[in-house]
């Protein structure tokens, strides 16, 4: 009985954030570095060729659009991912480009902007550390790049061996592995072999091991690391987990496996998927909904197995392109759509009831 | 009703209406109101019809320009009707590509070009 | 001798070759002047011109022969010496040969052939010269197209004006015609080509002439060009030319029956064309040719002919079921234009060889098909294909049968019979027309054989009709065709009888009682002459057909036909007045149901009634008038019931009378002319009972009656207007005395008083209207009706009385005096001639009786003098003391201000000055204590009027001030008024933009709702130049409107200037300059839900915003595309589907953004 939704939960509505004139495609808060009282910060990128910075007013707790990054893309700006520091902010377009946006306490400036890929980047992402940055894009390829001081960025690999785009990249919160997934409906892992900095692929995730059967459109870590999560075209969302004790101990390559595939939950392409450090899987996809899961406990005896715990038909007007679990407020969502809108959710368990995870 | 708004657009090889060269018929448009939802098939005048996904894209525009935002529109054409019939509908249904193309002004001209009315 | 050096300058311009067409055009006709002037002969300019005729260099030759030629052509009515004439022509005739100097010698001979005999014209033998000259000498297809023009235009002026000089060249001429139009492709000289062709014809005739012997060769030509078709068309410019080219080939192809050897066959070669415009024309050739070829060549070709008619229509028939083709007993076809000219063909055919006909009743297939009918027992049961050939095979009969008697009997003889007994109807002379004794006519019928049967009861009456108008006295006895139907009669018309009555019960269309009725209208329609459709069998024709319509309860299928067949019969038997038919149809039919008008009796519904009565008077004058003195006795007779005994029953039953007298009845008689007295006795007459209806229970009938007390009193004044409207000048003098009389009679008038000038005290005691006032304001709509209609020239008795009797009732609020106030003003003369009439009243003499009491302004002393917003508000004082008195006021200005405007007379100023104070009232009411005492609420009403009066000033009225009420109407009045109107509306618009304060609203909103009727009823043409002005305006007004949904109609009248204004070239300019406030008012109206038309108006206009320059509509691009995208799920389909179109046009400015 998968559809059975856990009444433990509920999902409010805290604001609407509007000011793009088109789609919003993607959504990055701005880590926190353990200081307090640093309001939160939400970044967001448009069909409208802009970035949107928007700040919570620690008065009022509402957030405003504090700043609009315009006239640098030319073209749909796809994706947004601040640095672990939070100091910079790169944003990659279809205009071929990838944006480094200093933020000198929130007036932001354009210190470098990424050139090399023949045509629309797709996606761009940080590494742990914030010494290499990956970009990807309709060209196929995947570029990683390394942050040099004074703003240089050198690109150190690019990698070939997807044969279609590729919709998105991340790196992994702790070990240098990078995972990209691609149009071709595969999930590459790429590492840097022993201590010769060449980059190439190590493994493949695909129909062949029981991988998507369409267009793989997004990824997304678990706090710990020893688990990804998945979403595709197919309708279905995958769990992928691997050994990374070892990954970490360096001692040779820990391959993924897969773990589980839930399906059945939309019933339109799923765009966004996000793991939220408490441990709840929550997806939005072109079927406007938006779910939630997390790994029941009840039956550990062929491996975990997760389960629906919450959904919300009807969040936004249209396609939901991004969600996005705050970096500070635990149950703080952000999602974004096709409609314009950048939502605000508190996502709490109902009261009187212990979340337990 | 929705058959009007694709009628117009044209094959853009050909300089007449798709309807006449029967790349749209009534039959291939499903709506479902009720679910906000449509699906047209068509079927590219030439089983190569280098075209279909030109075709496709301007029947997407029309359809995002006849339809409320609250319509989930699938493209596909015929089946068996085109070569490559699997990557033209992911093609036409992957919307961040449809986003791309439209941003390419050539494309895009193009696009406005078989949308516009034809008369006669 | 100053001419001659002028002259001479002239001829050696026109010669160098430096001179252009114009140039030369003029010196021409210089010359020519000279020429006509006599200033110096011919003959001296041609010894002038020697040497330019002359010369070696052939340029200035030939341009010298053209001068020439062309003076002559204009000196075509300038009398010359048969001498000098002889002389030129000769000239011209060797020039012929000189081929570099054609052109002028071509003009040179036309322009001397087609001179007249009176002014002196070329002999015979000059002529024949010319002729010979041409064939020896010209090689005309190798000429250019206009000299080939010229030619062939030589030869035709030749074949037409010398036939008989020219006709001894014999073989010569036509062998030489046959080379000079051989392979002649261009159409205007083809047209010469067969004109000419069609003159040998008639010069040739002889079948062993020159023609004969090349017959062949020149329809060998000829038949190239059939059927005429162009390669490279250019349009319907030469569809017309076609059909001009295949007319004329085709006289020249029946020019002579000399051609019928080959033209015949290869016109029928054509048939089998699988072009049908092939198939079209050779059946029109073959007609025509038949007619003209004669039956004995024809003759031979007989059954080709039938074959190919047989195959046109019979064997393949192109017809389809025309819409109505239900009302015709589901047999209602539109044949092919192949279909219809076969028909054609066969009908000259059959007319021309009369043993042709045999051919057809022999026909195998048609026999077999007739027999075949009758496994058909319902027409729906017959399957399309049949049903197309029964319709064919009935045409075919038909046609057989129409051209004679002889004929008629011949198609009688073979099918009648066989037609009859599958109707169980025998032919022999039988004491009962039945197979078996006394049996009823078969309980179904075999439609088909009647279908057929009535076709053929249609050609013989046709037959009948044209002998009886031919022969006097024609014995139809001795025709087989005329005995078979006298036999078989009274049969036929109990079958039809029995179609009707089986019928009866079903509402809707069927072919049974199509046809029944039809049979019998056939058989009523016959001659008098015509013994087997005796009178007797007439009367029970005419006597069913009345019991029919009598008792119809609603106007079903059955009862409208059966109307109709009365009608047509009436009209035929009234073709010969005196004839027993004519008294029959009197007696049975129109007595019956004039009859019917009054009586309350018989089921029949009174509104049957009347459309019944009113068909039948409408086949004779007398008739008519018949109709017209029932309906109004009985007009009389229920005006006494209704109003004396307040029967409401009786008032019912008027109002459908007076219905049918002003909508059908009056317009009848005003339609043939001639017959004032009618509505002249008529208006009499009502005012008649008005005088001797002795207690008029008003209220009674009122109470009894509801609503449609007022509908009665509208029918009773719309009757009087109209009747009145259509009498003369003296008439109406007679019918206004009239109704003066009755009202000075009765009480209440105050006539006798005499006052001169309206007092407050009548205001007061009329403003509480007692019983009495309720016959009073009665009586006045109905004299008002009268005013109303009348013509300028009538001079009105007593006008100041009346004048005062409308201010007064009008002041209560009694909107048809102010109808008849305007009426007045509109029509009363400036000044009267002549002394004896002192007591008529004049325009300006009314004016100083109305003005004062509305505006409180005498028309002597002039307002346009005073500031701003017209008049001083003191000398409204009086009127708006109450407000319910200043809205009367609002409203008598209204109609008073419409018919001095359309006069064009300037008093109509004033009247709207006061409009406009009483609409902006509160404006600078502050001072006047008088309102403080008024409700806000009335005055909101008062100023409403005020606004609204603006409208019943531009709008045409059905009321009054109509063309039919003979209204002075000048020319363009609407756009005089929008002109000096709109420069105050701007004043006062930016006046109470300086005092925004909230209580002006009101009047500022209604000063935007007068605006906004005056643009709305103004031709948008006179809106569009002033639009720079206006459009901000406009829109202020639409956004101030759009607060209160009742005023959804002025919006949309706005909506639909604004839209004008957007299509227009220097609309748009003042477009531009607002264009995101136009646009943000429309994309508020795209969700106006109150009214759809506005929703799609507004998207609409939206559509013609993107014509604007692009520049100035971009930045507005996303905000309407997210706007109208609301649209798109509009509950209305047309508003979607504009919504559509909208945003498709907004989109494509530039593709960028696709959502929103």
């Amino acid at each position: 009985m998968k559809n059975s939704v856990d009444e433990n939960f509920e999902l409010n509505e805290v604001q609407t954030l509007e000011g793009h004139t088109d789609r919003v495609w993607s959504l990055a808060w701005k880590p926190a570095p353990g200081i307090d009282g640093v309001p939160a910060v939400l970044a967001s990128c448009s069909g409208d060729r802009t970035v949107r910075i928007w700040e919570q007013s620690p008065a009022t707790g509402c957030f405003q659009c504090k700043a609009v990054l315009e006239d640098t893309h030319t073209r749909t700006v796809r994706s947004c991912a601040w640095s672990p520091s939070g100091k910079f902010l790169a944003t990659s377009s279809f205009d071929a480009t990838t944006a480094i946006w200093e933020d000198a306490g929130g007036d932001f400036s354009c210190v470098a902007t990424l050139e090399g890929h023949e045509n629309e980047v797709k996606s761009v992402s940080w590494n742990a550390s914030g010494s290499l940055l990956a970009t990807c894009g309709r060209d196929k390829s995947v570029w990683i790049w390394e942050v040099l001081p004074h703003n240089e960025f050198e690109c150190v690999s690019v990698l070939q061996g997807h044969t279609q785009d590729v919709k998105m990249v991340q790196w992994h919160p702790s070990v240098n592995i990078l995972i990209s997934c691609s149009y071709d409906n595969s999930i590459k892992v790429w590492a840097e072999d022993g201590d010769s900095d060449d980059w190439h692929c190590v493994q493949t995730l695909n129909q062949s091991n029981s991988g998507h059967t369409s267009t793989v459109w997004a990824l997304s870590f678990n706090a710990s690391g020893d688990k990804m999560v998945t979403c595709s075209d197919d309708l279905t969302i995958k769990i992928w987990g691997c050994d990374i004790i070892r990954m970490q101990s360096g001692d040779g390559y820990a391959p993924w496996m897969h773990i589980s595939t839930l399906s059945g939950y939309h019933d339109r392409t799923i765009f966004s998927i996000h793991w939220s450090r408490e441990g709840i899987i929550c997806s939005g996809a072109a079927d406007d909904a938006i779910r939630f899961f997390t790994e029941s406990k009840d039956d550990l005896v062929d491996g975990p197995s997760y389960k629906l715990i919450y959904k919300k038909e009807k969040a936004h007007e249209m396609d939901i392109n991004a969600v996005q679990w705050s970096s500070m407020e635990n149950n703080r969502l952000a999602s974004a759509s096709d409609d314009g809108t950048i939502k605000i959710w508190e996502f709490i368990s109902a009261p009187g009831k212990k979340m337990h995870l | 009703m929705l058959l009007q708004h694709i009628r117009d657009v044209k094959d853009p090889e050909h300089p007449y209406s798709l309807e006449e060269l029967k790349v749209i018929t009534e039959d291939a448009i499903e709506v479902d109101d009720k679910r906000s939802y449509v699906r047209v098939t068509f079927t590219p005048t030439v089983e190569h019809c280098s075209m279909a996904t030109v075709i496709g894209l301007c029947l997407r525009v029309k359809l995002m320009r006849s339809l409320p935002p609250r319509f989930k529109v699938d493209i596909r054409v015929a089946p068996g009707s085109h070569a490559s019939e699997a990557a033209v509908n992911k093609q036409l249904n992957d919307k961040e590509r449809v986003a791309a193309a439209l941003e390419n002004p050539n494309l895009v001209d193009m696009v406005d070009e078989c949308l516009a009315p034809s008369y006669g | 001798m100053g001419e001659s050096v002028q002259w001479i300058k002239h001829i050696e311009l026109y010669v160098s070759s430096t001179a252009t067409p114009s140039e030369q055009a003029a010196s021409v006709d210089a010359v020519a002047t000279l020429l006509k002037k006599g200033f110096f002969t011919l003959e001296t300019l041609v010894k002038e011109m020697e040497m330019y005729l002359t010369t070696t260099d052939s340029i200035v030759r030939s341009r010298g022969n053209l001068l020439l030629a062309e003076l002559l052509d204009k000196l075509a009515s300038k009398p010359l010496s048969s001498s000098s004439i002889h002389s030129l022509v000769g000239f011209f005739t060797e020039r012929l040969a000189d081929w570099k100097a054609l052109r002028g010698a071509i003009v040179g001979c036309l322009a001397l052939l087609r001179r007249k005999v009176d002014v002196g014209n070329v002999t015979n033998s000059d002529a024949k010269a010319v002729a010979e000259s041409f064939l020896q000498n010209l090689q005309v297809q190798s000429l250019g197209q206009h000299d080939r023009k010229l030619s062939f235009q030589l030869l035709e002026c030749l074949l037409n004006h010398y036939p008989g000089a020219i006709g001894d060249l014999g073989d010569n001429l036509v062998y030489g015609i046959c080379e000079a139009v051989d392979g002649e492709k261009d159409p205007e000289c083809l047209l010469l080509v067969f004109q000419i062709v069609e003159c040998l014809g008639q010069i040739y005739p002889d079948p062993s002439g020159p023609l004969a012997n090349y017959a062949e060769d020149m329809f060998e030509i000829l038949g190239s060009y059939f059927p005429i078709h162009f390669t490279h068309p250019k349009g319907e410019v030469d569809d017309s030319k076609r059909e001009e080219l295949s007319r004329a080939l085709m006289l020249a192809f029946a020019s002579t029956p000399l051609f019928e050897p080959f033209s015949i066959p290869l016109l029928l070669e054509k048939l089998s064309s699988s072009l049908p415009s092939a198939k079209v024309e050779s059946f029109k050739y073959l007609s025509y040719c038949t007619a003209k070829y004669g039956p004995e060549r024809m003759a031979s070709h007989a059954e080709v002919l039938w074959s190919s008619v047989k195959e046109a229509t019979y064997i393949s028939p192109q017809c389809t079921l025309t819409k109505e083709s239900e009302l015709l007993g589901g047999m209602g076809f539109q044949d092919s234009e192949v279909m219809k000219q076969s028909f054609i063909l066969l009908q000259e055919v059959i007319q021309q060889y009369g043993d042709f006909i045999s051919l057809v009743l022999g026909d195998n297939d048609i026999n077999v098909f007739i027999n075949s009918l009758n496994q058909y027992k319902e027409m729906d049961d017959i399957p399309s294909l049949a049903k197309q050939r029964l319709h064919v095979v009935g045409h075919i009969l038909s046609t057989c049968a129409k051209p004679s008697p002889a004929l008629c009997n011949k198609v009688f003889n073979s099918f009648f019979p066989l037609l009859m007994e599958s109707l169980g109807i025998s032919v022999e002379k039988s004491f009962n027309g039945y197979l078996d004794e006394d049996c009823s006519p078969p309980a179904e019928f075999n439609f088909a054989a009647i279908y057929l049967c009535i076709e053929l009861l249609a050609a013989c009456r046709y037959v009948a009709v044209s002998l009886d108008s031919s022969t006097p006295a024609l014995e139809f006895s001795h025709q087989t065709w005329s005995t078979m139907l006298s036999n078989s009669c009274k049969s036929l018309v109990k079958t039809f009888f029995s179609l009707l009555r089986s019928m009866e019960a079903d509402q809707s269309a069927s072919s049974g009682v199509y046809f029944g009725v039809k049979g019998l209208e056939i058989l009523a329609t016959f001659p008098e002459s015509f013994l087997p459709a005796s009178n007797s069998l007439y009367e029970n024709i005419l006597s069913e057909f009345v019991r029919t319509v009598t008792s119809g309860s609603t106007e079903t299928f059955l009862w409208t036909l059966t109307l109709k067949a009365l009608t047509e019969i009436g009209l035929f038997a009234n073709k010969h007045p005196e004839s027993a038919k004519a008294v029959i149809f009197e007696k049975i039919v129109v007595e019956k149901f004039v009859s019917l008008i009054p009586s309350g009796e018989s089921a029949m519904p009174s509104s049957l009634k009347l459309k019944a009565a009113f068909e039948i008077g409408g086949t004779k004058k007398d008739f008519m008038l018949k109709v017209v003195h029932a309906l109004s006795a009985a007009i009389y007779t229920n005006f006494s019931a209704a109003y004396d005994e307040g029967n409401h029953e009786s008032g019912k039953v008027m109002i459908q009378l007076l219905d049918t007298y002003t909508e059908k009845v009056l317009p009848w008689f005003l339609k043939i002319g001639g017959f004032e007295e009618i509505p002249l006795n008529f208006a009499l007459g009502i005012w008649e009972k008005i005088e001797h209806t002795k207690y008029l229970n008003l209220s009674v009938l009122e109470i009894a009656m509801g609503a449609g007390y007022q509908d009665l009193l509208g029918a009773i004044m719309s009757a009087i207007k109209k009747s009145v409207g259509s009498c003369s000048n003296e008439s109406q003098e007679i019918i206004i005395n009239k109704a003066f009389g009755v009202l000075s009679s009765s009480t209440g008038f105050g006539f006798e008083s005499g006052s001169s000038l309206v007092k407050e005290e009548d205001v007061k005691q009329n403003l509480n209207p007692g019983d009495s006032s309720c016959k009073h304001e009665w009586l006045t709509s109905l004299f008002a009706s009268v005013i109303i209609a009348l013509r300028p020239q009538t001079s009105i008795p007593n006008g100041k009385m009346i004048i005062q009797l409308f201010i007064k009732s009008l002041l209560n609020g009694h909107v048809p005096s102010a109808h008849a106030l305007g009426s007045l003003v509109n029509k009363l003369p400036l000044e009267i001639k002549g002394m004896n009439c002192s007591g008529n009243l004049t325009l300006n003499k009314a004016l100083d009786m109305i003005t004062p009491t509305f505006t409180g302004i005498s028309h002597h002393d002039n307002v346009s003098q005073s500031n701003g917003s017209g008049i001083d508000f003191s000398s409204l004082r009086l009127n708006t003391l109450r407000m319910q008195s200043g809205i009367n006021t609002a409203i008598g200005l209204a109609w008073i201000g419409k018919g001095l405007l359309m006069r064009g007379h300037e008093k109509v100023k004033d009247i709207t000055m006061a409009l406009l104070s009483l609409l902006m009232l509160d404006c600078e009411g502050g001072d006047s204590k008088e309102l403080q005492i008024i409700d806000e609420e009335d005055m909101h009403q008062l100023r409403k009027t005020a606004a609204d009066a603006f409208h019943i000033i531009l709008s045409d009225s059905g009321e009054c001030l109509s063309r039919a009420y003979h209204a002075t109407i000048r020319p363009l009045y609407k756009q005089r008024f929008f002109s000096t109107i709109m420069p105050i509306f701007l004043s006062l618009v930016i006046k109470s933009d300086a005092l925004l304060v909230s209580p002006t609203y009101t009047s500022r909103s209604m000063l935007y709702r007068a605006f906004a009727h005056v643009v709305s009823d103004t031709p948008v043409i006179a809106v569009l130049a002033e639009s720079k002005k206006i459009v901000p305006i406009l829109l202020d007004c639409l956004s101030v409107l759009s607060k209160d949904v009742a005023n959804k109609e002025i919006i949309y009248n706005v909506l639909l200037v604004i839209s004008g204004i957007l299509v227009e070239k220097n609309g748009q300019e003042a477009a531009v300059e607002n264009a995101p406030i136009i646009i943000n008012l429309l994309i508020d109206l795209t969700t106006y839900q109150h009214m759809m038309a506005i929703r799609e108006t507004a998207i609409q206009c939206l559509v013609a915003m993107t014509e604007l320059p692009y520049t100035r509509i971009y930045p507005l691009r996303t905000k309407v595309l997210q706007a109208t995208s609301k649209a798109l799920d509009d509950p209305k389909r047309i508003v979607r589907q504009e919504a559509v179109r909208c945003r498709q046009s907004w989109a494509s400015i530039a593709s960028r953004t696709l959502r929103f």
